[in-house]
């Protein structure tokens, strides 16, 4: 078993008793909903970054000028 | 304290520019041994200088040069927003998060990026992968995490007052350990735009502080309501600073606690003071009942592991930074792969719907406890901190520490931590908890605890 593949069974195992854990608690019925005085967001304050662009594509592993670049399928 | 140097800056008695030069002179002499910063904003001297102009004009904002710690996690505009893992070891923030535009706006000088547990996963400051945070309070011992280095640096001095984040007490289990203040706002208090999300429902932004007076005028500056996160509320920001003596309060405790409290010195000294306040308050301690509270643990971590799984498929190597299921840390990894098992199309969401279910019950635990008490105290973590570098195994063992502080996540009550005195020399924090966006009680009851401790 790799590395990856035990990490992922322990924490697997960890989420299955903490679910069996939470059995106690039997049938729950939700209530859902979030009573709000308003449905839309007001409009946020912009931030005044002529630089942003830059900044953003600076930060792109792989670039081409204006253009960043990813191996199709890679991710 | 923050009280006397803001004062003497709003006097004139210290300039903004030389607050900064003393803080940043302190660091290069302290952090070796620390480990509280991951960059020291060279900027913070130019950005002090322009607040002098202000103070000696007279409109300097409530802030007003003081030299403010931020956590890895949180944006800062040209700063590194790395949060401690190599998956962002070279990501320079692109904008300000709310919380720190706020500062910006009162004021307030950005000193430096705090250390961290990797993408705020941990409760003890040691997996950073830019090294392990030590405890100023407590030498060998770690600090407590996620917000290990603001608590650092905040207890060894090295800033005035630090923001860190808190999703299941990674702002009051820091400062327990460290033996400062720290404070878990409502959630909706304070935007979390620009915070690196642990865990969308339950991360709250909150200030760190020698004093409680600091974490009081931090909140103050960054509450309310933004358009940039919809989670935030209309509730009133009162002026949490200006402090009344709490009279008559209905305190509660709950056995539970006790219980669940592993250290049994730990409890004895919490209730030892809770009993000293009640006299010197005139409050009456009352036994309350939680039924749920024990099941903290395991609603809470399903959550975070769904919610985080969600929130870093971002980190694909792209746009910035490295893959992160390439480039992360243990914890981070079995967060993920966990979150991803259960997400699974096969479970029909099942483990994440049954613990959002947990989660309702113990929130209301707590409205219904709230219909009889005030506040309740109790404390910060069930265990004294253990030796950095301690091997532990079992990640269990690790979320056992945060037993007494998720359940003000899941619930979404504000909370507050104070140093209520050592033990074997280990700083012990007490833990206040209020109603949710009741924060004007929770500070008025941390400053009388202050009094109590070292007086006026």
């Amino acid at each position: 078993m790799t590395g990856t593949d035990s990490v992922r069974k322990q924490a697997k195992q960890i989420m299955d008793d903490f679910m069996n854990a939470l059995d106690r608690l039997g049938e729950i019925s939700m209530e859902y909903g979030l009573e709000r005085k308003e449905q839309t967001r007001p409009d946020p304050k912009e931030q005044d970054f002529p630089e942003f662009r830059k900044s953003i594509l600076k930060n792109a592993p792989k670039k081409n000028n204006d253009f960043i670049i990813a191996e199709k399928k890679k991710w | 304290m923050v009280r006397e140097k803001r004062d003497h800056l709003l006097d004139g008695k210290i300039s903004a520019s030389e607050n900064i030069h003393i803080l940043q002179e302190r660091i290069r002499e302290l952090d070796r041994n620390i480990n509280s910063f991951l960059h020291v904003n060279e900027k913070a001297v130019e950005d002090a200088k322009e607040v002098d102009l202000k103070i000696r004009e007279g409109n300097a904002g409530k802030l007003a040069g003081l030299a403010i710690a931020v956590k890895a996690n949180i944006n800062v505009r040209g700063l590194p927003a790395s949060c401690a893992s190599k998956t962002l070891a070279n990501y320079i923030s692109t904008y300000d998060a709310d919380a720190v535009r706020m500062i910006r706006e009162n004021d307030g000088v950005v000193i430096g990026i705090a250390n961290c547990d990797e993408f705020a996963c941990g409760s003890s400051g040691e997996s950073s992968a830019f090294g392990a945070t030590n405890n100023p309070a407590a030498p060998g011992m770690i600090p407590g995490g996620s917000s290990s280095g603001s608590a650092a640096s905040v207890a060894a001095g090295m800033c005035d007052i630090a923001l860190g984040s808190d999703t299941g007490g990674s702002i009051r289990n820091p400062a327990s350990h460290c033996g400062i203040v720290g404070i878990k706002p409502s959630y909706g208090r304070v935007s979390r735009f620009g915070l690196i999300d642990l865990s969308m429902s339950l991360d709250q932004i909150g200030p760190l502080s020698r004093d409680v007076h600091g974490s009081a005028l931090l909140l103050e500056a960054i509450s309310g309501k933004t358009g940039n996160d919809p989670a935030t509320t209309e509730n009133e920001v009162e002026s949490y600073s200006d402090f009344k003596k709490p009279r008559g309060l209905r305190i509660g405790m709950s056995s539970d606690f006790e219980r669940m409290c592993t250290d049994k010195r730990i409890h004895d000294k919490i209730s030892a003071f809770a009993q000293s306040f009640s006299r010197k308050t005139g409050s009456e301690l009352k036994e309350i009942e939680l039924k749920y509270v024990d099941l903290s643990v395991q609603a809470y971590y399903p959550i975070v592991y769904t919610e985080f799984f969600s929130g870093t498929r971002k980190f694909d190597g792209r746009k910035y930074g490295r893959k992160i299921e390439e480039s992360c840390g243990e914890e981070v990894l079995r967060r993920i792969l966990g979150g991803m098992e259960i997400s699974k199309s096969e479970y029909h969401g099942a483990y994440y719907r049954k613990a959002l279910a947990a989660k309702q019950l113990i929130s209301k635990d707590f409205e219904n406890a709230f219909r009889n008490t005030d506040i309740i105290m109790l404390p910060t973590t069930p265990i004294l901190p253990h030796k950095i570098g301690t091997k532990i195994t079992d990640p269990r063992t690790m979320y056992a520490y945060d037993a007494f502080t998720i359940p003000a996540n899941l619930s979404g009550i504000c909370a507050g931590v104070i140093n209520i005195g050592r033990i074997e020399g280990i700083p012990v924090g007490l833990q206040v908890m209020a109603p949710a966006f009741n924060e004007k009680l929770l500070f008025d009851v941390l400053r009388e605890c202050e009094v109590i401790m070292h007086g006026d």
